[in-house]
């Protein structure tokens, strides 16, 4: 699955909110390969974002509304957005993607309290149809779905994407992953976290349960919850929840992933090569959104249009949160993103004028 | 203080630690982040050149006794695509690593060099020294 674009209004902390995932010229060399839907070369689409910004600007909420929304379609379940609003007004939302074959979807909807109200419309994409162009021939086919998010499913298709964040993973998803990969994925980044954890084996007693052991101890993940937690560092046990998502994509049964501020506790350099493992795996038609504070992630060697800064600002008397590209800034190719947004050319450095207050007085 | 990047790919171990050595002391050459990685046989992904950072100047380190280049050109060719300001230096080593030790030193053999019996002993105590700069007093 892949998202072209995104409006939200009135959702959660988002108000006439837009991010677009297209980029309008064909780069002649890139580390993420083709950034094209495959047979529609024309329909380009960023693959990897980093999506960064300060606290509270919204990196976590994007993804929620985008889990919601989609897990929407796949439950067939409008109950999942009920309180997609975050005041007394409707929450509305429109997001174009694209799933199986060669057709855009546009998924819109108005949340108002128990009251969901959705549209749907589609094209078909053709073999020289960028995403405007796509756009351009979108069909209403609210009237053949009726209302139904069953029949919006069966219009849709399969859809498959898994979303990560830190404070959710109390147990881990081990459904639906290689266990050979699992383990595999495993043994390489705890040991590259804690090289004295060079022992993870499957525990053949327990179903979805594998063993980390260590100088006569043992550490389980039994069933998909992680045991003896105190027992590892903080970044090592945050490292098993991105040995599983690493470990996810190899299995390739996601096409679309949001991994959201997994590294806070893991080394930078370690958390960029994990990065560019992630990046490296992402197949064709598949697409990652991966949040970060970590400004050194801004020195790896990827197209401008990889990078997004969410920032928060006063427009009209209200927060608003709005999205920039480094590309829709930064137009030379040697021009630093880091120093851009060290110079706060994104508007994304965050206020931190009331710490002043805690000054110490001379 | 020179504030380019440096990543140094050498061949082994035993180059990797001498590499390593080398940028502190006698500090002969640029620091910068030293790993093992052939690539004369191995070809570099992605995911690690990445970390590149643009502008870098990356420095091969492998024998010249190698006949099978292929790869190597791929890697150097790949490296050059990437960013106008990678440079890529190679550097061939002549002899093998106990005939460098050899030749810079007093030893008559390298083994003497770790009073091993044999050239492979000597390899293994290398591979397991932890402060390679205790060597060059």
């Amino acid at each position: 699955m892949i998202i072209m674009d995104v409006n939200l209004n009135n959702v959660y902390s988002f108000d006439d909110f837009r991010i677009n995932l297209t980029y309008p010229r064909k780069l002649s060399v890139s580390l993420l390969g083709s950034e094209a839907l495959e047979g529609r070369e024309r329909f380009r689409y960023k693959k990897a974002v980093i999506l960064m910004g300060a606290n509270a600007a919204g990196k976590t909420s994007l993804g929620k509304a985008l889990l919601k929304i989609f897990s929407s379609i796949r439950e067939s379940n409008e109950a999942i957005l009920r309180d997609l609003n975050s005041e007394d007004r409707p929450a509305e939302f429109r997001v174009d993607f694209v799933n199986e074959g060669y057709v855009l979807h546009r998924f819109c909807g108005v949340v108002d309290g128990e009251n969901v109200s959705i549209r749907y419309l589609s094209a078909e994409i053709g073999e020289m149809d960028s995403y405007e162009m796509a756009v351009e021939k979108l069909q209403d086919r609210t009237e053949e779905i009726a209302g139904s998010f069953k029949a919006l499913r069966k219009a849709v298709g399969q859809m498959e994407f898994r979303f990560a964040y830190p404070e959710i993973e109390t147990s881990l998803r081990l459904a639906d992953i290689k266990e050979a990969a699992l383990l595999k994925t495993l043994r390489a980044v705890i040991g590259t976290l804690d090289p004295s954890l060079t022992d993870v084996s499957v525990a053949r007693d327990l179903k979805d349960s594998f063993v980390i052991r260590r100088r006569g101890k043992e550490i389980i993940i039994q069933e998909g919850k992680l045991l003896n937690r105190e027992l590892l560092s903080s970044g090592t046990a945050e490292g098993i929840d991105v040995a599983v998502f690493l470990a996810s994509m190899l299995s390739g049964r996601n096409s679309f992933y949001y991994c959201d501020e997994h590294f806070s506790y893991i080394q930078s350099d370690i958390e960029k090569r994990i990065f560019g493992l992630m990046a490296e795996r992402l197949g064709k038609n598949e697409q990652l959104i991966f949040t970060t504070h970590n400004t050194d992630m801004l020195n790896l060697n990827l197209p401008k249009h990889a990078f997004a800064f969410l920032k928060k600002e006063i427009q009209g008397g209200e927060y608003k949160v709005s999205a920039t590209f480094a590309s829709d800034v930064l137009k030379r190719h040697t021009d630093s993103v880091k120093c851009a947004m060290e110079n706060d050319m994104f508007g994304s450095l965050p206020d931190d004028s009331l710490l002043d207050d805690l000054e110490v007085d001379e | 203080m020179d504030n380019r990047r440096f990543y140094y790919l050498a061949e082994g171990e035993c180059e990797e630690k001498l590499l390593k050595a080398l940028k502190v002391r006698p500090a002969l050459i640029h620091p910068g982040k030293v790993e093992s990685f052939n690539v004369i046989q191995r070809t570099l992904k992605p995911n690690k050149l990445m970390g590149f950072q643009p502008g870098s100047s990356v420095v091969l380190v492998f024998d010249t006794d190698k006949e099978e280049t292929a790869i190597l050109k791929k890697n150097v060719e790949l490296l050059k695509s990437l960013s106008f300001r990678v440079e890529v230096i190679t550097i061939a080593q002549v002899l093998n690593f106990e005939d460098e030790i050899e030749y810079c030193t007093d030893v008559g053999k390298a083994q003497e060099f770790t009073r091993s019996e044999n050239v492979s002993e000597f390899k293994s105590a290398v591979n397991r020294m932890r402060k390679w700069s205790s060597g060059w007093r």
